[in-house]
């Protein structure tokens, strides 16, 4: 029998058994093929797989892809969130918490990474949750200290209560303490705790105790700096306040926190003050110089048994690398009774800057695992020995900002909260100061690159400005005045207009104002959404901006062509901070996943190639040297190159150079240097910081 | 979409069927359009939390894409068949693309490794089954035709007999042989 017959014949077996019920499919069968087995065989089993192929390609290809696409671009934690929660686009699960999943997310109208904690959704009903999770933003939000994450806000969206924060990147310290089996080093571990009771010791001042102090609950970041995550069961002890709160705690008998960290008083549900974090710093401590928790146990009662009954371990038996004095500080704060402890969080940190400062002056002498300290955790015992040498005053004078130089004199560098706008070059040596220390944004160059047009904000109406500078002398005009936002402002390529993005009518649009200040602002592109300026190309045609195209949109990038005034989509996935190269072929942006270069041919998005000039996230704002031939950006603190050459409609990059790492202010903001064309300079934004006397202590 | 956008699909469709190619490199991005168009609403789906008709959204995707009203009757189930094989590749290209990036061969890294919000579930992936459908072909011409009628070209049974002269039977029992036979193909593979 020839191929196609047996095939024939394989088929109307199949569907002649297939209008049998099952219990004569077999005798069928056996009929049908008349002992041909290699026909039998094939037609069973397809038969076997028609039963499964019930739901298989039910659904069209274009609903396969398109959900295999938004699953690819959801990015995101469990199996089912929110997307979108007001302004908030959330990218990925970064947690979960007592009282709620915090996710990673964009705030669509600043295009800033934050950080969005959503009350479960299941215990909306719950008035006490609800109560609590308020209760953890109001706590936070009255503390100003750079060592407690900044919120932003508190919100609800369609039913779910969300708290907006600060994104802090970093490691948790439960992660640092994971891969530093055995515990650390005194150098290791002070700074860190350091930082922790002075943010406690405002905390506490303010009436706001943490009261879940726990390795969980503390983001180190790159460079050291610690922050205090989650007063998630804050509670305040103002007068007026404890009526209040109490209720939470102590009406039901329910005790919160983690075991582990819990003090004694916590663990019985009675009443808790400051020295209860006093006592799971202790906790903290010993864990981070020991390796092991003091109080520990298989089930939770264990622990609790343990906390309430037993003492630890003695660090001595368990840590004998730590100072007498040191070890005398943990069992101090380890105390039972709260009276027995600490008093307050500034006599802690007190005490604990003595050791530092002994620490670190004997460092030569402890070379026990020296090798594994890493340079930013000595750049932080620095920091820590000059707070020892410094009086508190100078930082009480200055809440929410940190000292971070020192020189022969014990000069402290104190950042004033301002920024400087410099000119450096490609080693980031520098040229020249330009103006005066104020809050500067985007700034951009004029086609001679004699004049600077830059956004200042102005203290008064907490609003920015735009202002023309001159590139080498002390001259200023005011362009704008306003008191809505104007920023992101570009020159023509003529020199003779500004174009900038201002909220006078509501919404960010754009505008345009001659740059001899001549004449009243004029609207470019008005629509109900905001939209934010990126870059105008060489030739004056184009404007590339970013916008929300939906209230679910993340930021994506469109063109507008200044010729007839046509709008067009580029990107529609989300991306920033755009730049045309220079001869208007491209366009530079950051993604997600880093910066990327695409065509900048409109009406080409979608299926246009998309070159990764960096390989993950993190890099911000890419610059074109005015050749085309290499691209800069910003890879967190330092600016970076790479060469960039094309062969007909392909892009290659080279591997990247660092040039230099310089105080770049605010990390979320896109635009924070600019280069000049010849890419032998750049004009930077960078932390303005004055020098303090240290009058030793 | 705007109206003047579903004309120009079908014009473009047209043209490559008269023998010119680069009305395909201009298809692609409005079917990727469309795609991403669904991908939102999926993603949006999500997030209200409520379910709604899939189906109705997918059918609104293909009818935008493939304009039949404009095409005289005598050639519409030439059409049909026409329309199917441009989405087939377009979608496998499009896959194959994707696939490629993740893979880090490509240009765009996908660094998270996470759990996603929405689930592909069971679906199909989209290579394989178009390397499963060129086998089936070379069995059975017609099975692998009605598979990319119906999977890639989102047409209906009835369109799927009137393209192929056939009765809306035997599409029918061509569809359920040919699903059963790629799903075990592709089992085989997956072992």
């Amino acid at each position: 029998m020839i191929e196609k017959e047996r095939w024939q014949k394989i088929e109307s077996i199949y569907h002649a058994a297939l209008t049998r019920d099952l219990d004569q499919r077999t005798a069928y069968l056996d009929q049908a093929c008349e002992g041909d087995t290699e026909i039998r065989r094939e037609v069973d089993s397809l038969l076997e797989f028609d039963d499964k192929a019930e739901e298989f390609i039910k659904t069209p290809a274009i609903a396969v892809a398109a959900r295999a696409l938004a699953a690819e671009q959801s990015h995101t934690g469990g199996p089912r969130h929110p997307v979108d929660v007001g302004p908030y686009h959330l990218l990925r699960l970064l947690g979960k918490g007592g009282t709620g999943d915090v996710y990673l997310a964009i705030d669509t109208r600043l295009g800033r990474k934050v950080a969005i904690k959503l009350l479960a959704s299941e215990l909306g009903n719950d008035v006490e949750r609800i109560l609590r999770f308020k209760q953890e933003a109001r706590a936070t939000s009255t503390l100003n200290h750079q060592n407690i994450v900044t919120i932003f806000e508190v919100g609800e969206f369609e039913n779910q209560h969300y708290i907006v924060t600060e994104y802090v990147e970093g490691e948790t310290l439960r992660a640092f303490l994971e891969n530093r089996s055995g515990g650390l080093t005194v150098k290791e571990a002070l700074p860190i705790v350091v930082q922790l009771v002075d943010a406690l010791d405002t905390a506490h001042r303010a009436g706001i105790i943490h009261r879940d102090i726990k390795p969980d609950n503390i983001i180190i970041r790159n460079n050291g700096f610690v922050k205090i995550l989650d007063f998630g069961i804050a509670k305040l002890t103002s007068p007026g306040h404890t009526s209040q709160t109490d209720h939470l705690t102590t009406r039901t008998g329910m005790v919160m926190g983690t075991a582990n960290y819990m003090s004694p008083e916590q663990a019985r549900g009675q009443k808790v003050d400051h020295r209860t974090d006093i006592f799971a710093v202790g906790v903290l401590l010993y864990e981070m110089l020991s390796g092991c928790k003091p109080f520990a146990g298989d089930t939770w009662s264990d622990v609790i048994a343990a906390l309430l009954i037993k003492e630890p371990e003695p660090l001595k038996l368990v840590a004998p690398h730590v100072p007498p004095a040191l070890q005398s500080i943990v069992d101090r704060c380890l105390q039972k009774l709260p009276e027995n402890r600490f008093q307050s969080a500034a006599d802690l940190a007190f005490s604990l800057r003595s050791i530092s400062e002994n620490a670190t002056s004997s460092a030569k002498t402890d070379g026990r695992r020296a090798a594994f300290l890493s340079t930013k955790v000595i750049w932080v015992a620095a920091v820590i020995f000059v707070l020892a040498l410094t009086t508190i005053l100078v930082l009480r004078k200055k809440p929410g900002q940190t000292p971070s130089i020192v020189d022969e004199k014990k000069r402290v560098a104190v950042p004033t909260g301002k920024t400087r706008l410099k000119w450096v070059d490609r080693s980031g040596q520098e040229l020249s100061i330009v103006g005066a220390p104020a809050e500067y944004s985007g700034p951009a160059l004029s086609a001679n690159e004699d004049r600077i047009v830059v956004a200042i904000n102005d203290p008064q109406t907490k609003s920015r400005d735009l202002w023309i500078l001159s590139g080498n002398s002390e001259l200023k005009a005011r362009l704008t005045n306003e008191p809505s936002d104007d920023l992101n402002p570009l020159w023509t390529p003529d020199n003779r207009w500004i174009i900038y993005t201002s909220e006078r009518g509501g919404f960010r649009n754009i505008y345009r104002k001659r740059a001899d200040n001549s004449g009243d602002p004029e609207p470019l592109l008005q629509a109900r959404q905001d939209m934010n300026l990126e870059d105008i190309s060489r030739d004056g045609r184009m404007l590339i901006f970013n916008v929300r195209n939906k209230r679910e949109d993340a930021p994506s990038l469109d063109l507008l062509s200044l010729i007839d005034g046509k709008r067009t989509p580029l990107t529609r996935t989300v991306s920033r901070a755009a730049r045309f190269s220079p001869d208007g072929r491209w366009v530079a942006y950051e993604t997600m996943n880093g910066i990327v270069v695409r065509s900048a041919r409109p009406g080409n998005y979608g299926l246009s190639t998309e070159y990764s000039i960096t390989k993950s996230g993190g890099a911000t704002t890419p610059m074109w040297r005015g050749d085309g031939r290499e691209l800069f950006y910003l890879d967190h603190h330092t600016l970076t190159a790479v060469q960039i050459s094309v062969d007909g409609t392909r892009l290659t990059a080279s591997v990247p150079e660092s040039l230099f790492t310089a105080n770049f202010e605010d990390e979320e903001r896109r635009n924070r240097y600019v280069v000049t064309r010849d890419g032998q300079r750049f004009l930077v934004i960078v932390r303005d910081s004055e020098l303090a006397e240290a009058s030793g202590q | 979409m705007s109206k003047r956008a579903e004309t120009e699909i079908t014009d473009l469709l047209l043209a490559w069927n008269e023998g010119e190619p680069s009305a395909l490199q201009e298809l692609a991005p409005l079917v990727d359009a469309e795609l991403r168009r669904l991908a939102r609403s999926y993603l949006r789906r999500e997030r209200a939390g409520h379910t709604l008709q899939t189906t109705a959204l997918i059918n609104e995707a293909y009818v935008r894409l493939i304009d039949s009203r404009r095409v005289r009757w005598e050639n519409r189930a030439h059409f049909y068949g026409l329309a199917a094989r441009v989405m087939r590749q377009i979608l496998v290209d499009f896959s194959r693309r994707r696939n490629y990036q993740k893979r880090g061969g490509g240009l765009h890294q996908i660094t998270l490794v996470e759990a996603f919000a929405v689930e592909p579930g069971n679906d199909p992936d989209l290579l394989a089954l178009d390397e499963a459908l060129r086998e089936l072909a070379t069995v059975d011409q017609r099975k692998a035709q009605v598979v990319e009628m119906r999977f890639f070209g989102g047409l209906t049974e009835k369109e799927v007999a009137l393209a192929l002269n056939v009765s809306p039977e035997t599409a029918r029992r061509d569809w359920r042989l040919a699903k059963a036979w790629l799903l075990r193909r592709l089992s085989q593979k997956s072992k």
